[in-house]
């Protein structure tokens, strides 16, 4: 993807994100029920492995790490590339850098080495599967 | 001949522009040309069919970053993978088109 795409895509994908947080955190303190969005959860019954992360992203924003911690771990993460990102764009837009699209690029070629796609392959099912047994017990 | 068998990983606008292309082509290169290793976009379909709530559709084509952002929201809220049913064969073919630039080179 060209640079212009890849900015514009995670301007919109951050600005729809924090939208939904906001939405959902309005939702919890009206006391209102959430919206179950997951296909996954919805076809077998079973929570998919970033279910949880709006309300771990929730407890985060509140300031509440232990119980974000217990909701979904993947929270944490999100939340960091929620919040760098975007400035990170900017920055590089205003002072004409390139640094966030080499930035990208790295971690995708990173990504694709087969040693660290088995890895977080194995990591993201050690997560779920923790999920899973808290979710169960 | 390469455009006979391979003509389904491209879009039909870009087909003349490869022919063109392939006719100023070093035979040399032509070895490359077979193990460049398009993707197939109906195969990209059935695989956003039953994984594109991961994903994984998005990380077998190349598009990393993008994988990691559905997998990290639940296939984008459950919307996104849909919305990927209808636009993930478009995408293999520019992918393919990316590749095949790339060689030609």
């Amino acid at each position: 993807m060209s640079r212009k795409k890849i900015h514009l895509f995670i301007l919109l994908f951050a600005f729809a994100a924090c939208s939904w947080i906001l939405l959902n955190n309005y939702l919890i303190k009206a006391d209102k029920p959430l919206v179950n969005v997951c296909l996954f959860r919805m076809v077998t019954g079973i929570p998919c492995p970033s279910c949880g992360t709006t309300h771990a992203l929730i407890s985060i924003v509140r300031g509440n790490f232990r119980t974000a911690f217990y909701e979904n771990i993947l929270g944490f993460p999100a939340a960091v590339m929620l919040l760098v990102f975007p400035v990170w764009i900017i920055c590089d837009l205003l002072f004409k850098r390139e640094s966030f699209y080499r930035f990208y690029r790295n971690v995708e070629s990173f990504l694709r080495k087969r040693w660290v796609a088995w890895t977080a392959l194995g990591l993201l099912l050690l997560i779920w599967g923790w999920n899973l047994y808290r979710y169960f017990s | 001949m390469f455009l006979m068998m391979n003509s389904k990983y491209f879009e039909g606008h870009q087909v003349p522009f490869i022919r063109e292309r392939l006719l100023q082509l070093d035979e040399s290169k032509y070895m490359y040309l077979q193990t460049a290793g398009f993707k197939d976009p109906t195969t990209s379909l059935i695989v956003s069919l039953i994984g594109g709530h991961f994903g994984i559709d998005r990380f077998m084509i190349g598009d990393t970053g993008i994988g990691v952002a559905k997998l990290l929201t639940c296939g984008g809220l459950g919307v996104w993978t849909i919305i990927d049913w209808f636009l993930i064969m478009g995408r293999t073919r520019e992918i393919n088109f990316e590749r095949l630039q790339q060689v030609l080179m």
